[in-house]
């Protein structure tokens, strides 16, 4: 909702708004996750498995971007980099369940990926 | 059975004004972010439209004038035309983020492209207007509407620490951010007291053609309509504590939602839930297209009312086919329907006391209201809810600014 975080160009990140790209990322993929568990447990329909995970996958694709585009201090650089890494490797996931959804063994791969991801 | 149909309104009032699409992402965003700690957030909410709708219901029951004719009334012309120019503006950004959600809603469903869903929406919103009866369009999305009730059924199902959720009713803020906090506290009042709800619950009472013996059903529609339209908010709340705050989950889309239906009730939850976003948002659409077009009827002394055919009413017609395209056309520019319903309830907000006080002096006028006029109790509740609108209105903007629209 209101907690769009993105904002594009080469800005140079604080802090504050790597812990927003982290909460982001977070949130997708522990979305993405329990999206995924109900693909894999056959209780969801896959017009909707398909639609979420796409407006996921697009949140962590915007952190991705975010991240790999903006320029971090040199205390901050290990950690932008392993979020960005982090965004990315949701985006793939999320991706994948959006090509896939009604797929129970992708789905059911996607789900612990995710949920490593979220921790 | 009559007696159902006789609260059809308040329950399309509730179901299209207290849950649209803002409300129930907000209402599921404050869930997740403050898990049960602004639940009594929403029985104020609750508390200022039942006496507002029930105060606006009486005034147009027994002068069978609608809550415009009361504030140009009492604003006079000019301060009367900033507040219909005001309230036009948050009604026209509502109606674009209700067709939006509409769009998404029917994407989640049937997975089609979300432009060609907006077209269709747009014109099914057109045609049940334009075809069906006022009370028949109470009665359709207000009733299955209620397949909202979803997630109550859905928030029960996740086992919540029930004394989590009786200590959220005691106002408490047990968190790091309070300009979030406030900021969330003010968006949900907003949202449950937004003015399209009164002006369209005024003009409904006389599109129902209510009369003084009519009373009872006004005050029956407003409370129990109403306390529904709560109830759903607080099952939102609910689900999004059990499910997303554990998770540090953010919902920000429409799918967020529908989720918390689908975790616990698996598909027939999620239909059940998406049906019910689906009708809800569409009868808030509807809503605010008719407050729109009233607006501007009752402002101008044109003839108005669903119950008069188009040649009876021709610029009444026109007026609520006019906000359907202008709403079309906002959301079809690729805006967020979301961002866009939080903006205007925040907007909203500030225009809240140009509503809210010619209808408490309205109904407090023995000139005009004789033996209806407002009672002791009815004051008092008037009195404070004016004065918790008061705050909330002069706070919403620097909130907003402080809190980066919640975003900390």
């Amino acid at each position: 909702m209101l907690f769009a975080v993105a904002c594009g160009g080469s800005s140079a990140l604080t802090a504050k708004s790597l812990q927003q790209q982290r909460d982001a990322i977070t949130s997708a993929a522990a979305e993405g996750a329990l999206l995924a568990e109900q693909v894999a447990d056959d209780e969801t329909t896959e017009p909707f498995a398909r639609i979420h995970s796409g407006e996921l996958a697009d949140q962590a694709k915007a952190a991705a971007q975010t991240l790999t585009k903006a320029r971090a201090p040199a205390a901050l650089e290990a950690k932008r980099r392993e979020a960005a890494a982090d965004a990315r490797s949701t985006f793939v996931a999320l991706e994948e369940l959006h090509r896939a959804p009604d797929d129970q063994a992708v789905a059911r791969r996607v789900e612990a990926e995710l949920e490593q991801l979220a921790k | 059975m009559k007696k159902v149909f006789e609260i059809a309104l308040g329950i399309l009032a509730a179901i299209g004004g207290f849950v649209d699409i803002g409300d129930i992402v907000f209402n599921t965003a404050a869930g997740a972010l403050f898990q049960y700690q602004l639940l009594w957030a929403v029985v104020i909410g609750v508390g200022a439209i039942v006496t507002y709708s029930e105060m606006c219901g009486r005034v147009a029951v027994v002068s069978q004038r609608a809550a415009f004719d009361a504030v140009r009334e009492r604003l006079g012309f000019g301060v009367g035309l900033l507040a219909l120019v005001a309230g036009q503006l948050v009604n026209l950004l509502t109606l674009a983020a209700e067709i939006g959600g509409i769009a998404l809603a029917l994407q989640l469903v049937a997975g089609l492209p979300f432009r060609v869903l907006l077209v269709i929406a747009v014109l099914a919103l057109g045609l049940a207007i334009w075809a069906m009866p006022f009370e028949w369009i109470e009665r359709v999305f207000g009733y299955i509407g209620l397949a909202l009730l979803v997630f109550a059924v859905g928030a029960i199902k996740l086992h919540p620490d029930w004394g989590g959720v009786a200590s959220g009713f005691v106002p408490h803020a047990d968190t790091g951010d309070l300009a979030v906090y406030l900021f969330f506290v003010v968006g949900l009042l907003g949202a449950a007291t937004v003015p399209y709800e009164v002006y369209f619950y005024s003009s409904g009472a006389i599109e129902e053609r209510w009369t003084p013996k009519d009373l009872g059903i006004n005050k029956a529609n407003a409370i129990i309509g109403y306390s529904l339209g709560g109830l759903l908010s607080f099952a939102l709340m609910i689900t999004a504590a059990e499910l997303f705050y554990p998770r540090e989950i953010s919902p920000e889309t429409l799918g967020s939602v529908a989720l918390g239906a689908n975790v616990p009730l698996g598909e027939l939850g999620l239909l059940l839930g998406l049906i019910g976003i689906l009708f809800a948002v569409s009868g808030a659409a509807i809503d605010t297209a008719f407050a729109g077009a009233y607006n501007l009827a009752q402002f101008f002394g044109w003839e108005w009312g669903k119950y008069r055919t188009a040649v009876e009413a021709p610029r009444f017609t026109l007026a609520w086919m006019v906000m359907l395209v202008l709403g079309f056309l906002i959301v079809v520019t690729g805006v967020d329907p979301i961002q866009v319903t939080e903006y205007s309830v925040i907007f909203s907000v500030v225009a809240l006391p140009a509503t809210y006080v010619p209808i408490l002096l309205v109904a407090n006028d023995r000139a005009y209201m004789g033996n209806y006029a407002n009672g002791r109790i009815a004051n008092v509740f008037g009195i404070f809810y004016l004065a918790v609108i008061l705050v909330v209105a002069v706070a919403a903007i620097p909130l907003m600014i402080i809190s980066n629209m919640g975003q900390g």
